[in-house]
């Protein structure tokens, strides 16, 4: 007797750990907010009901059908999240939920509001479920099958583009990663399984109904993966077996009467939660701690250990030390830009945001092997620039030509595919992924970002997996971070972020690097350090032009200058002929 | 915009060079210890700063200049020492008093409320002031020293450049009429004109309004140009405190970080 409910509760448990492992990858990994997953579980339980009642399929068919259905569901649901905000992501599953949930209701053939409670005996694989006992080695299948699925997907070069979605869309799509895409794949994958598990529910149970697979249902499978840890697989199957095993150990351990441990249970659990949320804010298991990194009792290394102020970067590059271009080195840097061939050409580009001119008629050259410099005062439109020639905002009229290829009307993460890579003023590294992972993520067309390699090729998917590690590595080498590779992003100081996120965007192999204030709010000791690094990449011929207000950094690297001001380019030449200038001198340079 | 006429400043010194001024102090910092958690970031530092006077406060990256002013503030609570406001012990005793009591800090993050019109998180700065008129007042010196900011009252503060949202954050410390103003990094990614202005402005108003000041600042030429006395952090410590003057005599300061 004990043994048989005590093996009701494993595969409960194992339905619900598959639950909150496909529900991790899509929140944990990729930072999608979904509570609409008990009812993507519901198109599967309710396949299953129906195919077996109605149409007299077999319950494999019937489930493998539910997924599929589950999955296009979810894909038709990512279509219109894509472009939302997290809150109203939430409201937007809720809506999916209540329809899904409610168009079951209304089917008569479905049931109605009793739902389908004679789903027929089971066979699987000709094996014949008679008892629950039964079912232990089916779910225990499924609940490994999407531990596999989720941790191939989670660890690998997809799972990092998941964890960029979740960090920084922004960032990610500007290192050319098809946003859109992974958004679409990563709910529907997840979607897929769900079904799956929505299914083997109700084949367990037999019956598939409204309240089975309710909203709160939704909630708790929400509340397993934030008690086990997101993005943490490990700590989803603790959350679901400490989520699914109070009720029995109040009821049969502590032998509290079944009505009111059903009370007492909703009390433990607001108390268990809100006692986590405090302690343990990231979960049981946080993200990229094992249950073996307790026992050993190894602590990842933290924030404030690693700022030392004696701190250089160690890179090869030998560091030449400041000197102020002296006027004829100018002329010899303004000749060498008039002689090298354009690479990028901007032609006519105006952009305005309601009554605000933000790009006026620019006409701009990007030269090869050349670095060009923009400055102006502060909102005269420099960031816009970036912004319209790598597409992030489209603008109203106007041509970009990298090498001729028209960029206008192409997405980001295309631009930047075609070799035209933007850094940010305000640097976006993904905070909570290592800086080598950072750098890792910026590589173009990895093989391990493909889901159907990830699964029929392992062997080539590791080998080249180690290629991009180790190129990753040679990028943090150069800028001299290769000691920090392992430490989270966000736990380097605001210099070494401006160093990663410089090596995040060579790692690309663009062509075209266009950076944002690259030397701003670092460490004076180290700018030059930062100024050999661009000098050097000018000397592997890539082309760069930087948005700088420091003139001492545009007096040394800028081979051209562009003045800019209300959204127009007003002067060039060499930086002295601008600061030259009386007017220029009195709007922008100051006269100290 | 006309730039504040300083000529009167420059051509008549206050004091003559090499005398100690004799001011009264604004805040005292008496051996403050400080860090997060077990970290431990900044050991002894004693520091002053008179009314009406501008001390600068250099040093790199990590070098514990933040954590003190934050300390100070009040957001983060220090682990030992004493720090006095107008004769009166505020150790831990919380940014929101000290705030009222005239302190403001500028971080050197950009800092801004994204979804209110640049007017409002104005105004938010000037929560604490009960007279409409000196609001108003200190509004209108705000948009002369950024008439952009004028020009742009009603928009969103999340939809202006980085350069404009800093000059919306340190519009919203001066708003609060604050008696000691703590600068972090204040030139970063601003225009070198701006730059200039701004450090003019500061130097105005404390001469003019007795506004004392503590600039924590990379830029050093530009630190020199406006500040009284310097100190020069490392390591968490202080390793120097010097007049302006004596700092100007070096031949070099750059063994000093």
């Amino acid at each position: 007797m004990d043994f048989q409910i005590w093996t009701f509760y494993l595969s409960q448990i194992l339905i619900y750990c598959a639950l909150a492992l496909s529900l991790n990858l899509l929140l944990g990994y990729a930072g999608q907010v979904s509570v609409a997953h008990a009812a993507f579980g519901a198109i599967g339980g309710y396949t299953v009901g129906y195919m077996m009642t109605i149409h007299g399929w077999g319950f494999v068919p019937s489930a493998l059908f539910g997924m599929a259905l589950a999955f296009g569901v979810g894909v038709l649901v990512s279509l219109p999240a894509m472009k939302l905000s997290v809150e109203y992501l939430i409201l937007l599953t809720l809506a999916a939920s209540s329809i899904i949930i409610g168009v079951f209701t209304t089917i008569k053939d479905l049931g109605g509001t009793y739902g389908i409670i004679s789903i027929p005996n089971i066979t699987i694989f000709g094996w014949h479920m008679e008892r629950k006992s039964d079912w232990v080695i089916p779910t225990l299948g499924v609940a490994i099958i999407v531990f596999a699925i989720c941790w191939r997907l989670g660890e690998s070069a997809f799972g990092r583009v998941l964890k960029g979605l979740r960090e920084d869309p922004l960032a990610t799509q500007a290192l050319g990663k098809n946003v859109f895409g992974y958004k679409v794949a990563v709910f529907g994958i997840t979607s897929g399984l769900a079904g799956l598990a929505g299914a083997m529910y109700s084949g367990w149970l037999s019956l598939a109904t409204p309240g089975l697979f309710g909203f709160a249902f939704s909630l708790t499978i929400f509340a397993m993966v934030i008690f086990g840890g997101m993005a943490n697989l490990t700590g989803s199957l603790i959350g679901a077996t400490a989520v699914t095993l109070l009720d029995p150990i109040l009821k049969r351990v502590i032998k509290i009467e079944a009505s009111r441990a059903s009370v007492i249970q909703l009390i433990v659990y607001g108390l268990a939660l809100a006692i986590l949320m405090r302690l343990r804010p990231q979960g049981v298991l946080p993200e990229g701690r094992t249950i073996w990194s307790y026992i050993r009792r190894r602590k990842p290394q933290t924030r404030m250990e690693m700022i030392t102020e004696d701190w250089v970067p160690e890179t090869k590059v030998v560091i030449a030390g400041g000197h102020e271009a002296d006027v004829r080195e100018q002329a010899r840097r303004e000749s060498r830009w008039h002689g090298a061939p354009v690479v990028l050409e901007a032609h006519g580009v105006s952009k305005s945001f309601g009554g605000i001119v933000a790009a006026d008629d620019l006409h701009m050259e990007l030269r090869k092997g050349t670095i060009t410099a923009l400055v102006g005062p502060n909102g005269a439109g420099k960031t816009t620039v970036f912004n319209l020639l790598t597409g992030f905002i489209p603008p109203d009229a106007g041509s970009v030509r990298l090498n001729g290829k028209e960029l206008v009307g192409l997405a980001p993460d295309k631009v930047a595919r075609l070799g035209l890579v933007r850094s940010f003023q305000d640097v976006r590294l993904f905070q909570r992924i290592s800086c080598l992972q950072n750098v890792m993520l910026a590589v173009q067309q990895q093989y391990g970002e493909n889901v159907g390699r990830l699964f029929f090729g392992p062997l080539a998917v590791a080998r080249r997996e180690a290629e991009v590690r180790e190129k990753a590595m040679d990028w943090l080498r150069f800028v001299g971070m290769s000691n920090f590779a392992e430490i989270p992003a966000g736990a380097v100081s605001y210099g070494q972020s401006k160093l990663v996120s410089l090596a995040r965007a060579l790692a690309t192999d663009a062509e075209v690097l266009l950076l944002d204030e690259p030397a701003s709010g670092i460490d004076t000791k180290w700018v030059d350090s930062m100024l050999d690094l661009v000098e050097a990449v000018r000397e592997q011929g890539r082309t760069v032009c930087i948005v700088e207000h420091n003139l001492h950094v545009v007096g040394r690297l800028a081979d051209h200058t562009y003045f800019m001001e209300l959204g127009r380019i007003t002067a060039e030449g060499t930086i002295d002929e601008l600061t030259n200038s009386p007017r220029l001198a009195e709007a922008y340079f100051g006269t100290a | 915009m006309e730039p504040p006429d300083l000529s009167a400043r420059e051509e008549a010194p206050l004091d003559p060079p090499g005398a100690v001024k004799q001011r009264t102090q604004l805040l005292s910092i008496e051996n403050l210890n400080a860090g997060y958690g077990k970290k431990h970031v900044v050991f002894d530092v004693s520091m002053h700063v008179g009314e009406g006077e501008i001390v600068g406060v250099l040093g790199h990256n990590g070098s514990g200049k933040s954590t003190t002013i934050r300390s100070v503030l009040g957001v983060l609570p220090p682990f030992g020492g004493k720090v006095i406001f107008r004769g009166e012990d505020v150790t831990r005793r919380g940014s929101r008093l000290n705030v009222k009591n005239g302190m403001a800090l500028i971080p050197s993050e950009r800092f801004v409320f994204q979804d209110l019109s640049v007017t409002d998180n104005l105004l938010l700065g000037g929560a604490n002031d009960p007279d409409p008129e000196r609001r108003a007042q200190r509004m209108e010196l705000v948009y002369k020293l950024f008439p952009i900011l004028r020009e742009r009252a009603e928009q969103l503060a999340g939809t202006m450049s980085g350069g404009q949202q800093r000059m919306v954050s340190l519009g919203i410390a001066l708003m609060s009429h604050p008696k000691l103003l703590m600068l972090d990094e204040p030139s970063l990614g601003l225009a070198p004109s701006v730059v200039h202005q701004i450090f003019d402005v500061v130097r105005q108003l404390a001469d003019t309004e007795g506004l004392s000041v503590l600039l924590l600042e990379q830029n050093v030429g530009q630190a020199l140009r406006i500040a009284d006395r310097l100190y020069v952090m490392r390591s968490g410590r202080i390793l120097l405190e010097e007049t302006v003057e004596q700092m100007k005599a070096r031949d070099s300061y750059w063994d000093l970080f």
